[in-house]
């Protein structure tokens, strides 16, 4: 009876990690997307390139819901849970992906320009 | 509590309830009394239900078109009744909300990978008092919606309308290129998954959110 009391604590315990792992406001991860080359040598000073789509992939949550750079090149990725495991960083030009790389997310992450 | 069937909204007063609430309420109780009193005095004696005399019959005519008697008084005081509490079933079933349709086009060579975005004009914004409280409302039907469209490499097209239904856009055009190229295939930019792990489509997202 007792060992059924424990498992059913564990249980419980691991669900409620689990889902305080997948709520609350979660961590975000901005930055601004330019073109490869065109910068003129002061930070922030390439082209920067709207529309393009932007999301996070991680193997045991799938893909965040994308953000589309703006006018700005801007984009920010919000709510996003922060994990052990790192995430991957993808970037699509309408239905090409163009950019890849690992990231960690275990608090807000802010990449600066990222160049395609 | 209630949401007003035709969407107007009352006067609001404390405990989040507002007048369209209350009267709901006051119609269901006057219901359940109009239906417990006529049972109450069943059983006192004061009514019967007993078939009344041709010309003392209970006569009901709506707009001369439904037209009903009765020659047993005393139900008109449950189909009354009933009618209180139907009513109030009906009035406080929830607002059903209605899609808004768009029509329109986007046009330029990017526009097979366009993404458009709907959102309202004016922000919703609340405000807090001195001491930091927030408390308000906002509008969830605005007047007017801005459309983004926003395509690779183009500087995004914003149209301002009015809301209706269904919202023609016509024609957004992409006419600024900022970046009109679609990068090489750069391998040294594309970082490989973990072995025998597929990434969801890009457009499937289902965690998270974008500003």
């Amino acid at each position: 009876m007792t060992r059924r009391i424990v498992l059913l604590a564990l249980l419980f315990l691991g669900f409620a990690a689990v889902a305080g792992a997948m709520e609350g406001p979660g961590a975000s991860v901005s930055g601004w997307i330019y073109q490869a080359g065109s910068e003129t040598g002061a930070p922030g000073s390439g082209t920067a390139i709207p529309g393009l789509r932007v999301s996070l992939v991680h193997p045991q949550l799938g893909r965040s819901h994308p953000d589309i750079s703006d006018e700005r090149g801007h984009f920010e990725l919000t709510a996003i849970p922060p994990m052990s495991t790192p995430y991957f960083l993808e970037i699509y030009w309408g239905k090409t992906l163009v950019y890849r790389r690992e990231l960690r997310v275990q608090g807000d992450v802010e990449l600066g320009g990222v160049g395609i | 509590m209630f949401k007003a069937g035709n969407g107007a909204p009352g006067i609001r007063l404390g405990g989040g309830m507002d007048t369209f609430d209350i009267a709901v309420i006051a119609s269901a109780l006057c219901g359940v009394f109009m239906v417990l009193g006529g049972i109450f005095l069943l059983y006192k004696g004061r009514v019967s239900l007993e078939a009344a005399a041709q010309d003392e019959a209970l006569q009901i005519e709506f707009l001369k078109e439904v037209k009903l008697s009765t020659r047993y008084p005393a139900l008109g005081l449950f189909v009354i009744g009933l009618a209180f509490s139907f009513g109030t079933l009906y009035y406080a079933k929830p607002a059903t909300v209605q899609p808004l349709i768009f029509n329109g086009s986007v046009a330029g060579p990017a526009s097979s990978s366009a993404t458009i975005s709907v959102r309202p004009s004016t922000p919703w914004s609340l405000a807090a008092d001195s001491s930091g409280i927030v408390r308000g409302q906002i509008d969830p039907n605005p007047h007017y919606l801005t459309i983004e469209a926003t395509a690779p490499g183009y500087r995004p097209v914003t149209k301002t309308v009015e809301q209706s239904n269904p919202i023609d856009f016509g024609t957004l055009a992409f006419d600024h290129p900022v970046a009109e190229r679609i990068p090489g295939l750069d391998l040294d930019r594309i970082a490989p998954l973990p072995a025998g792990y597929t990434a969801p489509p890009p457009d499937q997202g289902s965690f998270g959110g974008a500003s």
